[in-house]
């Protein structure tokens, strides 16, 4: 103890001697206070009954004072002595309990303080000093003394080893409790670290620890310090193993949290990343919101809208990176870009229909007029369905483009869906929303694409569909042409209806034959025939000249073409119903003159007829009739092709053989029949027609018609065969200018035939002079044009005999006169 | 009543109800503390505890070169009555009494032989002479 001083100096005479105070005073480490540290505890104490608390030796402990007896102890007791007994209640309910209702060991203590809170309520600090029994009550009124017995704590063995580690696994454990439960630790830890006493550190953990009276006062009781650890030992491991399922509880409830806080940070970076990339979507409820609103603005019916909403809580739930995401999403939009309520308004004026329809197409008056009365009809009953038309004629003719002029006519959308090679029923009708990739049906499409509810629908080449296993697009057809059913089309994709009611369909087509009979039954049919010469000159002067010009980059007046130039470019270099060719002729030459005017050859080219002869070449085709021999057995027939008309030429030959007959040139079997009747009407009229009898014995007859790589079927050819074989054994040639069409009967009637009007105007190109039809198709002589009339010689003949009397020339020989 | 009495006291009132340990004093030897101001002189320490009431030979100062200790044990104060006298009520008792010590720990050290202490209206003052004095004025010389 070097440096320690003891100071009990007269701080005065310190002064007054300036000396300092000495080092000595040896021994007196000890300090004043260590004298009064054994506090004597007297027999009778007053006696203080808590509620709810045990006290334990050496803690130091507020309590609250609120019993008017508790206060009279102390404020009667204190001043002879600090020194009371403290004594817990066994029912914490007795409100002035007396000697039997409290345990009967408690703590001496001290009071080192008293505070006063209110007027009634007392705040005492005070310091448990010894266990003491309770032995007997002296006094009970107002307040309780007895007498009491200080009572000794049974020490512990001095060399026991499993008290030692009992003693140690209680520090352990009330450490790692402090540690857990305390924040700070720091304090109490210290506190269980330095007590070295055994039973004080068991003390210093029953007082601790939260536990009810009933389990603290057996604690106070044990007086054996060695059972006292142990029982202490086994509450302080018990809330040890309480206080760590708690953390644990409350870190799992963390974790979840901050895990959760954890994703939605995260994703609120991806959403800072995609926007800093440019990439931001505005996610799955923006897109949600913006195709609802488009939704509503598209004013589908009810029932559209409420599988939209359906559509859309599914969206909802989608990922957007999922597959089902995007077709959700496409659907709608489609859905959302339908017209379902815009119609364009229809231009109602006939005259400037009939303006627009002569501005871009020559004559076809029978469909101008047709258009005409459909405009007519609409202005009296706006509410009527649109028709559906059928526009039916060779190539070439505009059939395609008149559409284009109707509906600027009519003043509504366009829309054209090319039905040449479809085979498959869902290109007309849409995939179901099931397959990957489904989209709608063309006609749908369509619709979307021209933006009105109202368009002129174009159904292009619609002989030309085709029919296989994946379904009938033609069937399928069905429904859309049906101006009853398709006010509720209903497209696979789409799965709901859609009008179509108000859609004026057109279909084109160049044959009827290959349509389905209940189609051609829906369709209003307006046959468009081939153009004659003359307006193909029209149509020439008019609007290719200018078309070709305009293509070719050549201003008015650098190229003219004279009247008789179109004339020889139409008439040698073409056949054709209608005028492609002729415009790639007409291109032909404007690209020749194109080329000189750039050279810097020619300022200007007048185009004559010599002058196409020197640019297209020589003609390309050359007239039947000079073809045409008068050698017997060569006639010239007419014949229907879905190009227009055209001439056959029929050739018969003999030779010596079996009686056999040879047909070639890729003939069907209805003209082979036709052949055969022709033949046995030959043989039959042979007397009539001077042929001797024994004429077809030893012979046998070949008949070709050319050309040959084309097939040939019908009836129609029978006269022309029949009036071969007469000439060939006849041996009287057939006058090259006549040409001839009628099915012949084995009686030697002329039966009607079909395509008049163009098998006249083939021979009225092929520049024949002369045609014989049968009787009975002179009711179709008015649909013939009149420009054909006038220029060819159309005669009706009844039977073989007529044919025979106006084809066949004069017998050259002298055998026979009529 | 101090503030760290007052922790004590609040502490055990609340704190019971929330965990398993509520933590009360303990200390084997129950000691109060007197409240002190320390200044810094040029050459010295001055501290002064705040001790009313007591005689100063109840009081013992101990100093070792870096620590200065200070001990006593305070009575509680009483009112003077003549015996006979109804015993008077008490109804406060907050002035800290019985055992008390405080230890101070010194940054410098100082020269233990010349420690002087004075006990004057309830407070001591206690005056401890540096080992190494810096004298007045004098700073600490920067190197240019």
């Amino acid at each position: 103890m070097k440096g320690l001083l003891e100071f009990l100096a007269d701080p005065l005479r310190l002064e007054e001697s300036g000396s300092p105070i000495s080092p000595g005073g040896a021994g007196a480490e000890s300090s004043a206070g260590s004298g009064e540290g054994e506090i004597a505890i007297p027999d009778t104490l007053p006696i203080l009954p808590v509620r709810n608390t045990v006290l334990f030796p050496g803690l130091v402990a507020p309590l609250t004072i609120g019993r008017a007896s508790s206060r009279k102890l102390l404020e009667e007791s204190l001043p002879q002595s600090k020194i009371i007994g403290i004594f817990a209640q066994k029912d914490a309910a007795t409100e002035e309990p007396g000697p039997d209702d409290i345990h009967h060991v408690g703590v001496a203590a001290r009071v080192l303080k008293l505070l006063r809170q209110t007027d009634d309520t007392l705040i005492i600090v005070v310091q448990a000093l010894e266990r003491v029994a309770f032995v007997r009550a002296l006094v009970v009124a107002p307040f309780m003394r007895a007498e009491v017995r200080v009572l000794k704590p049974l020490p512990p063995p001095s060399d026991d080893l499993e008290f030692t580690a009992t003693v140690e696994e209680l520090r352990e454990t009330a450490l790692k409790l402090v540690e857990l439960t305390l924040d700070p630790p720091d304090q109490a830890a210290s506190v269980i670290r330095n007590l070295k006493d055994p039973g004080q550190l068991a003390d210093f953990m029953a007082g601790s620890l939260n536990l009810p009276v009933e389990q603290k006062q057996p604690l106070l009781e044990e007086l054996d310090v060695a059972k006292r650890v142990r029982a202490v030992l086994k509450h302080v491991a018990a809330q040890l193993e309480i206080a760590r399922i708690q953390q644990k509880i409350q870190k799992d409830v963390t974790s979840a949290i901050s895990d959760q806080q954890r994703r939605a940070f995260l994703r609120e970076q991806v959403r800072a990343i995609q926007k800093e990339l440019g990439e931001e979507d505005g996610g799955v409820e923006q897109q949600v919101e913006e195709l609802r609103q488009r939704l509503q603005q598209a004013g589908p019916p009810e029932a559209v809208m409420q599988q939209a909403e359906r559509e859309l809580r599914r969206l909802q739930h989608l990922h957007p990176a999922s597959p089902e995401y995007a077709v959700v999403v496409s659907y709608l939009e489609t859905l959302a870009e339908l017209p379902w309520n815009k119609l364009t308004e229809d231009n109602l004026d006939l005259d400037r229909a009939q303006k627009v329809l002569d501005r871009d197409h020559f004559d076809l008056e029978k469909v101008k007029r047709r258009l005409i009365e459909y405009l007519a009809v609409r202005k009296l009953n706006p509410q009527g369905h649109g028709p559906i038309l059928c526009f039916c004629g060779p190539p070439g003719v505009g059939k395609t483009s008149l559409g284009q002029s109707i509906a600027d006519a009519l003043g509504r959308k366009f829309a054209r869906v090319s039905l040449g090679g479809v085979h498959d029923e869902a290109e007309i009708r849409g995939h179901r929303r099931t397959y990957i990739g489904s989209m709608p049906g063309r006609i749908i499409q369509e619709i979307r694409r021209a933006g009105s509810r109202n368009p002129v629908l174009m159904l292009d080449e619609i002989d030309k569909l085709g029919t296989d296993f994946r379904g009938d697009p033609a069937s399928a057809l069905l429904e859309v042409l049906d101006p009853r059913q398709n006010h509720a089309f209903v497209d696979h994709y789409l799965d709901v209806p859609f009008d179509l009611s108000q859609v004026m369909f057109i279909c084109t087509a160049n044959q009827m034959d290959t349509v389905p009979a209940p189609l051609r039954d829906r369709m209003e049919v307006i046959e468009i025939p081939g153009y004659t010469d003359r307006e193909k000159l029209e149509i020439a002067r008019r609007y290719l000249v200018k078309r070709q010009l305009k293509e070719h980059g050549l201003k008015n007046g650098q190229c003219k073409f004279e009247t008789p130039a179109l004339q020889r470019i139409i008439h040698d270099y073409t056949r054709e119903a209608g005028v492609r060719e002729l415009e790639r002729q007409i291109a032909a030459i404007c690209r020749h003159v194109a080329a000189r005017v750039a050279g810097g050859e020619i300022t200007e080219f007048t185009v004559t007829r010599d002058a196409v002869e020197k640019i297209l070449g020589p003609a390309k085709y050359i007239h039947e009739t000079r073809l045409a021999t008068d050698r017997p057995g060569v006639v010239t027939g007419l014949a229907w092709t879905p190009t227009g008309g055209d001439i056959l030429h029929i050739e018969a030959l003999r030779y010596p053989g079996k009686g056999n007959i040879l047909l070639t040139g890729q003939i069907g079997d209805v003209m082979k029949e036709s052949a055969q009747a022709a033949l046995s009407l030959v043989k039959a009229r042979a007397k009539e027609l001077g042929i001797a009898s024994d004429a077809f014995k030893d012979t046998d007859i070949h008949i070709h018609v050319p050309a040959g790589a084309v097939p040939k079927d019908g009836p129609s050819a029978g006269v022309a065969i029949f009036t071969a074989i007469a000439s060939l054994f006849s041996n009287r040639p057939a006058r090259a200018d006549v040409a001839m069409t009628g099915e012949i009967t084995l009686r030697g009637l002329v039966l009607p035939i079909g395509g008049l009007k163009e098998k006249t105007l083939a021979a009225l190109r092929a520049g024949l002079k002369t045609v014989l039809i049968p009787k009975l198709n002179e009711k179709d002589l008015p649909d013939i044009p009149a420009e054909v009339r006038e220029k060819l010689e159309i005669k009706t003949v009844e039977t073989v005999d007529d044919v025979l009397a106006l084809a066949l020339s004069k017998p050259p020989t002298r055998r026979r006169r009529k | 009543m101090s503030t760290h009495e007052q922790w004590q006291v609040r502490l055990n009132q609340v704190a019971g109800d929330f965990y398993q340990l509520s933590v009360v004093h303990m200390e084997s030897r129950r000691v109060w503390h007197p409240a002190i101001n320390a200044f810094r002189l040029p050459d010295r320490y001055l501290v002064c505890v705040e001790l009313a009431g007591m005689q100063k030979e109840q009081i013992a100062v101990r100093v070792e070169p870096q620590r200065l200790i200070i001990e006593g044990n305070r009575a509680s104060p009483e009112p003077r009555c003549a015996s006979g006298d109804p015993a008077p009520q008490v109804l406060a008792m907050e002035i800290d009494y019985g055992p008390f010590e405080r230890i101070l720990r010194l940054p410098e050290p100082i020269r233990t032989d010349q420690v002087t202490a004075r006990y004057r209206e309830g407070l001591l003052w206690i005056e401890l002479p540096l080992a190494h004095p810096t004298s007045p004025g004098l700073t600490v010389e920067l190197t240019p």
